[in-house]
């Protein structure tokens, strides 16, 4: 087929995959947590005519060959992990984790025999609530997924404990106040960094799990040490918060249009080579 | 055959690569780093035309009527080094390269899957498995030292087991120093292997962002003296989509007009092939 058709159909196929991605980041503008993916371009193997060495003529500038390209193709799509904006609700049983960590959550699985049992998952959705399993309250997301504590297990509240006894502080532990007043201990939230972000993947419901081809998954998750923080990266909580989404709509309408006017021209790149192949049809009508 | 027939011929295959090459540029419109081709034509070797026959010239004397040019070829497409825009993406692993002469000469060096040592102007770079810093491709971004970089720290004494450095902590000086802010230690990865070619236009284009270095002098390694390194920004691609759709339609119409040429040709030798001499 005609090279100039070939380059635009590879162009048009990038910027397809791009749209999508956009048209994704703003149906997601209002999801709690939600952090948008960008696309990143690179141009495809380049193909070279090769030039006998009796083309070297006086007056040329690059090395013997004529590079034909291919177009250019999708070839990253990272996660963009920017703060969301906070939205404050006074719920006490809401959550915003300022900075770049993920609460633990244990997400329902099936193991290689079928049996029921439960995986990590990763998240940044904070709107958690009660929920009462055998009669004791837990805590969890809002489709009834576990959170986990720092040890890895369910936090279960004190028998009467209601949402508006909790206080959580900036480094995650729960307290609950009694009846005298006291305050006890409840647990506290894991809060966990992850060292390379992009070996996340969206499994959806506002959970990130690491993708298959990710083996060492222990060397990437570490615990975050609220004592020892310093610097720019530091991790604190804020209750009764929750983060919105990171997409920005203006940002993500300009990225549309490029994405649209590249998608144009690279069509008209078509019309013209379909001309021109009729051109060359018409030789000898 | 009537030489102009081959003539117009050339043409239209000389406008054909233009219009590849122009339909590249447009494909690659959003590629960061990328550097536009531009076609440059050369014409045919003249050839000098003698009178034959002819009885006013000493027989072995001809007479030249002088040159013909017997057409056009796309010599090579060049690419254009020169700066291009720089976005800012706050993405802590990307990367852009500026040169002060704004002759966008400077390079990344890279190692492929193969093993070969190529040069990228894309700095849109991530951590892989290994906890190295590698393209969008995969291809393993190379320090001065020409090892890979490294984006994580030994935790025992038998440098078996690692952690992964976040990419928020590593920061990259403009002279391609990378350090890393970890636990309140201060760490130094080593320095980002960049080159500078004298004359650019001496890389030849792979493809999947790299360039292959061909010629004869061997590059120079910069350490900040007319390169800066700029973090959290990506190169856009350098293409100008107005100029390239209006080359587009010339190219176009170039190819019409040799294609009318070649027509008005045909309809010439039909003449002569079907109606001179016709009984």
């Amino acid at each position: 087929m005609n090279p100039s058709m070939i380059n635009a159909l590879n162009g048009m196929q990038g910027l397809q995959l791009k749209i999508d991605t956009i048209s994704n980041n703003i149906a997601n503008v209002d999801t709690v947590g939600f952090k948008k993916r960008d696309v990143s371009f690179e141009d495809i193997l380049t193909s070279r005519i090769t030039q006998p060495a009796g083309f070297r003529l006086p007056g040329r500038y690059s090395p013997l060959g004529l590079t034909e390209g291919n177009g250019a193709k999708a070839a990253l799509t990272p996660l963009i992990l920017s703060q969301g904006v906070a939205k404050e609700t006074s719920n006490p049983l809401d959550v915003m984790i300022e900075g770049d960590a993920f609460f633990r959550v244990a997400m329902p699985s099936v193991d290689a025999n079928g049996k029921a049992t439960t995986v990590p998952a990763y998240s940044r959705d904070g709107a958690f609530q009660l929920s009462i399993v055998n009669g004791r309250a837990y805590l969890t997301n809002n489709r009834g997924e576990f959170v986990l504590d720092t040890n890895g297990d369910r936090i279960v509240l004190p028998e009467g404990a209601t949402p508006a006894s909790l206080t959580i502080d900036e480094q995650g532990r729960i307290f609950a106040a009694g009846q005298d007043g006291n305050r006890t201990e409840v647990g506290q939230l894991s809060i966990v960094r992850i060292s390379r972000p992009q070996a996340l993947e969206q499994v959806g419901d506002n959970l990130y799990q690491f993708d298959s081809k990710t083996t060492n998954t222990a060397d990437l998750v570490r615990a975050v040490d609220f004592t020892a923080q310093q610097g720019d990266n530091q991790i604190r909580l804020r209750q009764g918060f929750l983060e919105g989404s990171n997409v920005d709509l203006s940002t993500e309408m300009t990225e549309l249009l490029i994405a649209q006017r590249a998608y144009q021209m690279n069509a008209r790149a078509i019309t013209q080579s379909d001309t021109m192949m009729g051109l060359a049809n018409n030789l000898r009508a | 055959m009537i030489r102009g027939l081959y003539t117009a011929a050339a043409g239209m295959i000389s406008q054909q690569r233009k219009h590849d090459v122009l339909s590249n540029n447009i494909a690659n419109a959003n590629t960061p780093g990328f550097k536009q081709d531009q076609t440059v034509f050369r014409a045919f070797p003249d050839l000098l035309i003698e009178r034959i026959n002819d009885a006013t010239a000493p027989f072995n004397a001809p007479q030249t009527v002088g040159h013909l040019n017997t057409g056009v070829f796309a010599e090579e497409n060049l690419p254009q080094f020169l700066q291009g825009a720089l976005m800012a993406s706050d993405q802590p692993l990307d990367m852009a390269l500026v040169d002060a002469d704004g002759s966008a000469s400077s390079f990344f060096t890279v190692r492929t899957p193969a093993g070969e040592e190529r040069y990228t102007r894309n700095g849109r770079f991530t951590v892989d498995t290994n906890g190295q810093l590698v393209t969008s491709e995969g291809y393993l971004v190379l320090g001065a030292d020409k090892q890979p970089i490294k984006a994580r720290v030994t935790v025992d004494a038998q440098n078996n087991v690692y952690r992964q450095l976040d990419a928020k902590d590593i920061h990259i000086g403009a002279d391609g120093l990378i350090s890393a802010q970890s636990n309140g230690q201060s760490l130094q990865l080593g320095q980002l292997g960049i080159v500078k070619a004298n004359d650019p236009r001496q890389m030849i284009r792979e493809g999947q962002g790299v360039y292959r270095w061909a010629g004869s002098q061997p590059l120079t390694a910069t350490a900040g003296t007319g390169t800066e390194v700029r973090q959290g920004f990506i190169e856009r691609s350098n293409v100008d989509p107005v100029e390239t759709s209006v080359q587009m339609m010339t190219a176009l119409r170039a190819y019409e007009a040799n294609q009318k040429v070649i027509q008005f040709y045909d309809k010439s030798l039909d003449k002569a092939v079907n109606e001179v001499g016709r009984v």
